[in-house]
């Protein structure tokens, strides 16, 4: 009987230690950390991280791929190589590449965080990578991609999330980097691309403040941004060098924002606002065109009311086309 | 859904904004600004009829061989169509550029104005200036150098008024009014070997005034089947010449003076029809200075002649019929 009664009693106090225990560790932060190091060539990697809603875990991934052909998700991006669902604390996804012929994916879905921040970078060192980085429904975002070398793609998408940040930085030539945006607020994407014959280009459906930033520094660069059914948003791009082009349109309700600036020979920017509505937000709508240089091209194209086109230019046999209506 | 939430709030707090600035009226500026050679610029601004706003387009360009449309005019610049209240303004400063505004289809109550304004500094330069079915209309072009030509055309136009100066040696000017409501225009050019020439066709009252100042300037201006025509011409120099012709309409009077040697004066009225002697149909010639001329020819009634020559080996010539 001694020895039930103190099993009896050595259960019962397990089962209180236990429970106790389990109170007290439901307070702490828990963790989900993934970490891949692949060096060689025709390497692949995958990895998902799924948590429920709320559940403030402090999730990491990091991939670092060292040699060519190498693939975090499936070649060119088709599947996705870092994936991370429903998280409701710190966010981190990183991955690390230098080579030639890499690719790489992540994609960070549902990540409801108004407080923790949610970062997705993507490091490429070399030709010929290609790079894919999703955000769906999430906030407080950060998205980081950076390619160095040549021929390399890259593309971010992001949908219904606010606020947040998308950088791509690419430098080499014949580059290409696409940002695309769909229901967010508050996100100014940015790309930054310095070398010859780059692409830079960035679509945005349904977006309410905040626009992109295009910089490039080179010689045939192109720089093309689509903003419809925005409001109080705005354009920038940068170019400095010759044979650039810019090609920015907008449409929408009101508070449309274009503002070109271009140093160098034989640029062409063109501008097309399409809208209805006064400004409301004290930005208005305006376009604005700085061209620095000989044989540049300002052409301007706004259909609606309350708009305002400014073309500045200095240097000899430029051209400027402006259309109201 | 938190952020779906907050798109919804912002969506909503847009759409009220959009409301509340709904009765503001509406603006469309063009600004263009272009320093340096061969550079060019075209603007249209073309707005519903009868949408009220504040239109305006501005290209200031500074350099040689600058283009606002096409080289010579050829092509509009500034162009403007169906609106209310618009201004345009061209400034150019430089040789060998030319510039053109084109305002067409403008309907402007009392409370808007629309004004073309074109200013050139330098030599060799062209201008165009064309408002067609304007009202309350202003157009102004000024040039400063030698060699400038500019044009300027009214068509359909209630009341309005045109300045033009011209400062600098062989310039040319031409205005053109066709069935505008209440005319005229103030010309003046300072220099030598300046021409400026007027037409009215079809027009009602009209006050236009010209004046030239300087060596070997020619004046000449025609008026047809105008209501009312009160035409004057002043010219400062020698060698100067001055036209005047007014036919049909209802009543003429020509008034030219000239100040100097060598001048010619030639007035030329023909069938005003309700002219009163005295009060309606008349000429007349004022001439200071020596070898000078008037000739003048009336044809039909109620006509008054009236030459005034100081000086000596002056001619006149009269004929009414």
């Amino acid at each position: 009987m001694q020895s039930r009664f103190s099993l009896s009693v050595m259960a019962a106090a397990l089962g209180l230690a236990l429970t106790l225990a389990s109170q007290a560790a439901s307070a702490q932060d828990s963790a989900s950390t993934v970490t891949v190091t692949q060096q060689g060539n025709g390497n692949t990697s995958h990895a998902e991280q799924s948590t429920g809603v709320y559940d403030f875990n402090n999730v990491t991934a990091a991939i670092t791929q060292i040699g060519n052909n190498n693939h975090v998700g499936g070649p060119g991006s088709t599947t996705g190589g870092l994936l991370q669902i429903n998280s409701g604390g710190n966010l981190d996804a990183r991955i690390q590449q230098t080579g030639v012929g890499n690719n790489a994916g992540i994609t960070q879905i549902d990540v409801i965080a108004p407080t923790f921040p949610v970062t997705a970078e993507i490091t490429q060192v070399g030709s010929n990578n290609t790079a894919t980085l999703r955000q769906t429904l999430t906030s407080d975002l950060s998205a980081v991609l950076i390619q160095n070398g040549n021929g390399n793609v890259s593309a971010v998408e992001q949908q219904e999330s606010i606020p947040g940040t998308a950088r791509t930085t690419q430098t080499g030539d014949n580059n290409i980097a696409t940002v695309s945006q769909r229901g967010t607020g508050y996100a100014s994407p940015r790309i930054t691309q310095d070398g010859e014959g780059n692409v830079a280009s960035a679509v945005v459906d349904v977006n309410v403040f905040g626009g992109p930033l295009i910089e490039q520094t080179g010689f045939a660069n192109h720089a093309s941004t689509l903003q419809t059914d925005t409001e109080a948003s705005d354009i920038r791009i940068r170019q400095t060098g010759s044979d650039n082009r810019a090609d920015a349109s907008q449409s929408g309700n009101r508070d449309h924002q274009i503002d070109i600036d271009q140093n160098g020979i034989g640029n062409v920017a063109t501008v097309s606002q399409l809208g209805m509505g006064p400004a409301t937000f004290d930005s208005g709508n305006s376009a604005i065109i700085a061209q620095f240089g000989n044989s540049n091209t300002a052409i301007v194209r706004q259909v609606g009311q309350y708009y305002v086109a400014n073309v500045n230019q200095t240097g000899s046999n430029n051209y400027t086309n402006i259309y109201q209506h | 859904m938190q952020s779906r939430f907050l798109l919804s709030v912002m969506a909503a707090a847009l759409g009220l904004a959009f409301q509340a600035a709904s009765a503001q009226d509406s603006t469309s500026i063009v600004t263009v600004t272009q320093q340096g050679n061969g550079n060019t610029s075209h603007a249209e601004q073309n707005r519903s009829s009868q949408a009220l706003g504040n239109v305006a387009a501005t290209i200031t360009q500074t350099g040689d061989n600058n283009h606002v449309g096409g080289p010579g005019s050829t092509t509009g610049g500034i162009r403007q169509m169906n609106t209310d209240g618009v201004d345009a303004m061209v400034r150019q400063t430089g040789t060998v550029n030319n510039a053109g505004i084109t305002q067409l289809d403008v309907i402007t109550p009392s409370s808007y104005a629309v004004t073309g304004e074109i200013t050139q500094a330098g030599s060799r330069n062209t201008a165009t200036l064309l408002q067609t079915r304007a009202s309350d209309l202003h157009a102004v072009m000024v040039q400063g150098g030698s060699g400038n030509s500019a044009a300027v055309e009214q068509q359909a136009s209630g009341p309005g008024t045109t300045r033009t100066t011209q400062n600098g040696n062989d310039n040319s000017l031409t205005i053109s009014q066709r069935g505008t409501a209440i005319w005229g225009m103030v010309i003046t050019q300072e220099g030598d070997g300046n021409v400026a020439s007027e037409l009215a066709d079809n027009s009602g009252y009209g006050v236009p005034r010209l004046t030239q100042t300087g060596t070997a300037n020619y004046a000449s201006t025609l008026q047809v089947n105008t209501l009312l025509a009160d035409l004057q011409i002043v010219q400062s120099g020698t060698d100067n010449r001055a036209e005047a012709s007014q036919s049909d309409g209802l009543s003429q009077m020509i008034d030219i003076g000239q100040n100097g040697i060598g001048n010619v004066a030639t007035v030329s009225q023909t069938r005003a029809s309700t002219g009163t002697a005295g009060n309606g149909n008349s000429a007349i010639v004022a001439q200071l200075g020596n070898s000078n001329t008037a000739i003048v020819r009336q044809v039909g009634q109620n006509y008054v002649a009236n030459v005034n020559q100081a000086g000596s080996s002056n001619y006149t010539n009269i004929y009414q019929h």
